[in-house]
C-alpha cells in the first residue's frame, strides 16, 4: 500500500500528480465525516419529535423528489461511465441532465419548504426538524450541482479521459453520497410516522 | 504578504457583503445576527480566496492553471505555504499566541477570585471572561500538538515529501485566524457567556457575542476535521517502503487514532452549534423547552464530541512523552503493541462515555450504569499506556534534558489527573462533585497535565530539529521546576475547594474559602510567570542558540536522520524502512536506509552514538 | 469504475448494470412508500429497505470496493 513518491517532485506537482489512492481514501474519509454530520441532525429530529409527523404532509411531492434523485443517479452514473470510456458525448449529455435534475430537486425542495411554511411552521417542533433536516440536504445537492458544472465545464474542455478523470469519479461519487443520505432522510421525515 | 494583505481586504469586503446584502433584503438593524451570520460565511470564504484558494483551486476550476508564488524565508511564515514544516511552525506559533492569551484570561480570572466578594469583574464580566478563558484553551488543546507536530512530523516520521493533501493542510491552517478573529470580535456584540460548552437555554437568548461564538468555533470545528482527513490520508497512503504499520513511530500511531476521533465525532460538535444558531437566527425550537424543544439534546450532541474531543486533546501527547521517553532512556519503547491497542482502543471507547458529563443533567436514571461503566473502562488502555512509559525509563539510560525532565513531570501529572477522574466517573461520588472547583482542578491536571505538558515535551524535544538550534538546558530545566512547583500549589488547593462547596463558573464564594483561594491565585501568578521564561528561553535559543546539528538527541526515527532543519522535500534520497524505530540496545539494529545518499552517511541510527546506548537488559 | 473494459461493448455492460440498479431502488422505494402509508407504525419494516437501499447505492453506485484497495479506477 506504500506510495513511493519522487523526491524530485516539486509541491506543485506533487498536487497535480495523479494519486487515485489517496484521492479516493480522502474522498471516503470526508464522506464518512459527513455521515456524521447528517446522523447527528437525523437523531435530533428523533430526540425532540419522536417519529411522529403532522397530517398535512406533501407525500406525492416527497415521492416525486425521491424518484427525481434517483433518477440524477442514474445519469451521473452513466456520466462517469462514460468518461470511463472516453465517451465524451454521452459524458457532457448525462452531465448536463444531472445537472437539470439537480436543479428541478431544488425546485421541488422550494415548493416544499413554501406548503410547509403555512402547515407546520418552524417553530414547531416538526417544522424545526424539517426545516434542518431538508435545509441540510439541500445545501449539498446546491454544493453537489456546483461541483457537477465545475467538472461539467472542464470535461468539456477536454481536461479528463479514461485514464485520467479522478474529478469526474470523486463528483459523482459525491452526488451519489447525498441520494444516500436522501434514503435515510426520505423516511425518516416522511414516513416513519405511518399512515 | 501580499497574499495574507489581499486576504484581509477579501474578508473585511465579503462580510460587508454579506452583511449589507442580508440587511437589504430583509430590512431591521445591521447589527442584526442574520446579517452577522451571513457577513460572516461570505467574509469567510472571501478571507480563504484571497489567502491562496482563488490562486490555485478556484483557477483550475475554470481550467486556468494555478498561480505559484516564489516565497523564500521568513515570508513564506505568512503566506499560503503548502509545505507542511511551515504549516507547522505557523500553527505552533499560533497556537503559543494563543495560549498566551488564554493564559492572560485565566491571570483575570485568578485576580478577581482571589478574594470573596466582587472585585475588578461584575459577575457578567466575570463570566465572559471565563468564558473566553476556556474555549481559547480548548482550541490550544485540541490543535497545538496535533497541528504543528502533527504537520512537521508526521510526514517525515513515515519518510513521505509531504502530507496528501498539501493545498488542504495549508487551507486548513488559515481557517484558524478567522476563528481568533472572530472570538475576539465577541465583545462589540456583547461577549458571551455561557462558558465554553454553550449549554442552551442560556446560549440561545444570551447575548450577541455568542453568535459569534457559533460560527468561530464551527469554523475550528471544519479545520480539525479536514486536518484530521488529510493526516489519516497522510499515513495510510504515503508511508515510505518497508514502512508496516508495524513500524510506525508512536507518535504517528497517536496522531492516527486523534485524527480518526476528530474527523468524524467533531461534526456533532458543528451539528450541536448549527442547531444553537438555528434557534437564535431562524426561529427553530430545537433547545426550546416551552415549545416542545429538549435543552438536554444539546449535551448529547455536545458531548458526544467533547468528550472524544479530550483524547484528541492527550493522545497526540502520550504519543509526544512516549517518543520522548523512548528515545531519552535509550530504551525500545515497552509493549509497542499493546500501546497501539490502547490508543486505538480510546479512540473507539471514546465515543460511549459522554453522557458521565450529564449525571446531574436529569437524563434517564437508566443511562447512569452503562456510562459509569464505559467511563471506567477507559482507564484500563489509558493505564497501559502510562504503565509502558514507566516501564521504558525503567532501568534504561536515562538522559535528564529538558525534553525527558518534562516528560516525567507529565507521568505525575496524568496520574493526578487520572485518579481524580475516577470520583467524577463514578455516579455516587459525581453527584457531589459535579460542577464543583473539584472538576476544575481534575480538568486542569489531565488536560493542561496531560496536553500542555506534553506540548512542551515536544516543543523542547523537537525545536533543535525545528530551528537548528540547542536551548538552554539549564533554563529549561528551570521552567520546568518552577511551572510544575506552581501549578501544583495552584490546583491541589482546588480539590479542597471543590470538597468544600466552592462553586465553579461563579464569580463569588463563601468567605470561609478564601484562604486556599488566596493561595491558589498567588501561585496562579508564579505560572503564569513562568511562561515568560518560556518566551525568553525559546526566543533566545532561536536567535543566538549554539547549533543543534542534524541529531543532538541520537534517536533513531526519520525525522533525526535529515539536516536541522529539515530541507524542502524532506529527503534527498528514497528512504527505504527496514526496523522498527526503536531498535536501542539491540546490537546492528537498523530502522533506515537512504538510497542515494553518500556510504556511510546517516543512514544508520547510531546506536552507540554518544556512550548513551543503553547497555542493560 | 473498477471494471477495466473500454470500447463501447464495455460500456453498454456498464450501464446495463447502472439501470438494473436504478430500477431495483424505484422498485424497492415504491415499496417501501406503500408499506409506510398503510401500516401503522412501520418504523421498523421500514430499516431494512434504508439498509438495502443504501447497501445497492454503495455497492454498485459509489464503487465500496474500493475501499479493499484503495487503488481502483485507472491505477
Amino acid at each position: 500500500m506504500a506510495m513511493t513518491t519522487t523526491p524530485e517532485a516539486g509541491h506543485s506537482q506533487a498536487e497535480a500528480t495523479y494519486r487515485p489512492a489517496a484521492n479516493r481514501l480522502g474522498l471516503w474519509l470526508f464522506l464518512a465525516s459527513e455521515t456524521f454530520l447528517f446522523a447527528a441532525f437525523i437523531s435530533s429530529r428523533f430526540v425532540v419529535s419522536g417519529t411522529e409527523q403532522p397530517e398535512h404532509l406533501n407525500q406525492g411531492l416527497a415521492l416525486l423528489l425521491t424518484l427525481l434523485l434517483l433518477w440524477s443517479s442514474i445519469s451521473a452514473f452513466r456520466a462517469e461511465a462514460a468518461m470511463a470510456h472516453d465517451n465524451r458525448r454521452l459524458f457532457q449529455r448525462e452531465m448536463l441532465t444531472t445537472i437539470v435534475l439537480g436543479l428541478l430537486f431544488l425546485v421541488g425542495v422550494g415548493i416544499e419548504f413554501n406548503e410547509a411554511l403555512t402547515d407546520f411552521p418552524a417553530n414547531s417542533i416538526y417544522g424545526s426538524a424539517f426545516f434542518m433536516l431538508i435545509g441540510l440536504h439541500a445545501f449539498h445537492v446546491l454544493t453537489g450541482i456546483l461541483a457537477l458544472g465545475v467538472v461539467w465545464n472542464l470535461g468539456r474542455l477536454g481536461h479528463y479521459g479514461s485514464d485520467n478523470h479522478w474529478p469526474v469519479e470523486g463528483v459523482v461519487k459525491y452526488w451519489h453520497f447525498v441520494d444516500l443520505m436522501w434514503v435515510a432522510i426520505y423516511p425518516t421525515l416522511y414516513l416513519f410516522g405511518g399512515s | 504578504m501580499r497574499q495574507l494583505l489581499r486576504a484581509v481586504i477579501f474578508g473585511i469586503l465579503g462580510y460587508l457583503i454579506g452583511a449589507i446584502l442580508t440587511w437589504l433584503i430583509r430590512g431591521g438593524s445591521l447589527g442584526d445576527e442574520v446579517c452577522v451570520v451571513f457577513g460572516y460565511v461570505v467574509g469567510l470564504i472571501g478571507w480563504l480566496f484571497g489567502i491562496g484558494m482563488g490562486d490555485t483551486w478556484v483557477r483550475e476550476w475554470f481550467g486556468l492553471p494555478a498561480r505559484e508564488f516564489e516565497v523564500t524565508g521568513w515570508k513564506r511564515y505568512l503566506g499560503f505555504s503548502t509545505d507542511h514544516k511551515v504549516i507547522g511552525v505557523q500553527y505552533l506559533a499560533t497556537f503559543v499566541v494563543v495560549l498566551l492569551l488564554g493564559g492572560l484570561a485565566a491571570m483575570i480570572i485568578r485576580f478577581e477570585l482571589a478574594q470573596a466578594g466582587e472585585g475588578i469583574l461584575n459577575a457578567d464580566r466575570y463570566n465572559q471572561v471565563m468564558s473566553m478563558h476556556g474555549i481559547l484553551m480548548v482550541a490550544v488543546a485540541v490543535a497545538a500538538i496535533l497541528g504543528s507536530f502533527g504537520n512537521y512530523l508526521v510526514p517525515i516520521m513515515i519518510g513521505a515529501d509531504d502530507m496528501a493533501f498539501p493545498r488542504l493542510n495549508a487551507v486548513t491552517f488559515w481557517l484558524i485566524p478567522p476563528v481568533a478573529i472572530g472570538l475576539l470580535a465577541a465583545p462589540t456584540l456583547g461577549s458571551f457567556d455561557a462558558g465554553w460548552t454553550a449549554y442552551p437555554p442560556l446560549s440561545i437568548v444570551n447575548n450577541g457575542g455568542q453568535i459569534l461564538f457559533v460560527l468561530a468555533v464551527t469554523t475550528f470545528g471544519l479545520s480539525s476535521i479536514l486536518g484530521g482527513l488529510n493526516v489519516i490520508t497522510t499515513i495510510v497512503t504515503m508511508r515510505a517502503p518497508g514502512m508496516t504499520w508495524g513500524r510506525l513511530p508512536i507518535f504517528v500511531w497517536a496522531a492516527f487514532a486523534a485524527s480518526m476521533i476528530s474527523l468524524l465525532t467533531t461534526q456533532f460538535f458543528a451539528a450541536s452549534l448549527i442547531l444553537i444558531a438555528m434557534d437564535r437566527v431562524a426561529g427553530t425550537v430545537f433547545f426550546d423547552g416551552g415549545a416542545g424543544g429538549d435543552p438536554l439534546l444539546y449535551q448529547h450532541l455536545f458531548w458526544f464530541y467533547s468528550h472524544p474531543a479530550v483524547y484528541v486533546m492527550v493522545l497526540p501527547g502520550f504519543g509526544v512523552v512516549l517518543e520522548t521517553i523512548t528515545h531519552m532512556s535509550r530504551k525500545p519503547l515497552f509493549a509497542y503493541k499493546a500501546v497501539v491497542v490502547s490508543l486505538l482502543s480510546i479512540a473507539g471507547l471514546s465515543v460511549i462515555v459522554w453522557a458521565h458529563h450529564m449525571f446531574t443533567s436529569g437524563m434517564a436514571d437508566y443511562l447512569h450504569g452503562p456510562f459509569m461503566f464505559a467511563s471506567e473502562m477507559i482507564s484500563v488502555p489509558t493505564g497501559v499506556i502510562f504503565l509502558s512509559a514507566v516501564a521504558t525509563m525503567w532501568r534504561g539510560k536515562l538522559w535528564m534534558k529538558t525534553p525527558l525532565f518534562f516528560a516525567m513531570i507529565w507521568v505525575f501529572q496524568f496520574l493526578m489527573g487520572g485518579v481524580t477522574g475516577i470520583f467524577l466517573a463514578d455516579v455516587v461520588t459525581d453527584v457531589s462533585l459535579h460542577d464543583s472547583y473539584f472538576v476544575v482542578a481534575h480538568f486542569h491536571y489531565t488536560i493542561m497535565g496531560g496536553m500542555l505538558f506534553a506540548f512542551l515535551t515536544g516543543i523542547f524535544f523537537w525545536f533543535p530539529k525545528i530551528t537548528g538550534r540547542m536551548i538552554n538546558d539549564r533554563l529549561g530545566i528551570i521552567f520546568a521546576l518552577w511551572l510544575t512547583i506552581a501549578f501544583q500549589l495552584t490546583f491541589l488547593p482546588q480539590f479542597w475547594l471543590g470538597t468544600n462547596g466552592m462553586n465553579r463558573r461563579i464569580a463569588d464564594y463563601p468567605e470561609q474559602l478564601e484562604g486556599a483561594n488566596l493561595m491558589s491565585s498567588i501561585s496562579a501568578f508564579v505560572l503564569g510567570g513562568s511562561f515568560l521564561l518560556l518566551v525568553y528561553i525559546l526566543l533566545s535559543a532561536a536567535i543566538r542558540g549554539p547549533k543543534a546539528g542534524d541529531n543532538p538527541w541520537n534517536a533513531s526515527t526519520l525525522e533525526w536522520q535529515v539536516s536541522s532543519p529539515p530541507p524542502e522535500h524532506n529527503f534527498s534520497g528514497q528512504p527505504t524502512i527496514v526496523g522498527h524505530p526503536y531498535g536501542y540496545g539491540t546490537a546492528g539494529s537498523r530502522h533506515a536506509e537512504f538510497a542515494d545518499m553518500a556510504a556511510g552517511g546517516q543512514a544508520q541510527p547510531k546506536q552507540a552514538g554518544t556512550g548513551e546506548g543503553a547497555d542493560d537488559e | 469504475m473498477s471494471d477495466n473494459a473500454h470500447g463501447a461493448a464495455g460500456l453498454t455492460a456498464v450501464i446495463q448494470r447502472g439501470w438494473f440498479t436504478a430500477g431495483a431502488l424505484a422498485i424497492l422505494t415504491l415499496i417501501e412508500y406503500v408499506v409506510a402509508t398503510t401500516l401503522d407504525r412501520p418504523t421498523l419494516w421500514l430499516l431494512p429497505f434504508i439498509v438495502l437501499k443504501g447497501g445497492l447505492i454503495l455497492e454498485v453506485f459509489m464503487h465500496s470496493s474500493d475501499l479493499k484497495t484503495l487503488d481502483g479506477g485507472n491505477a
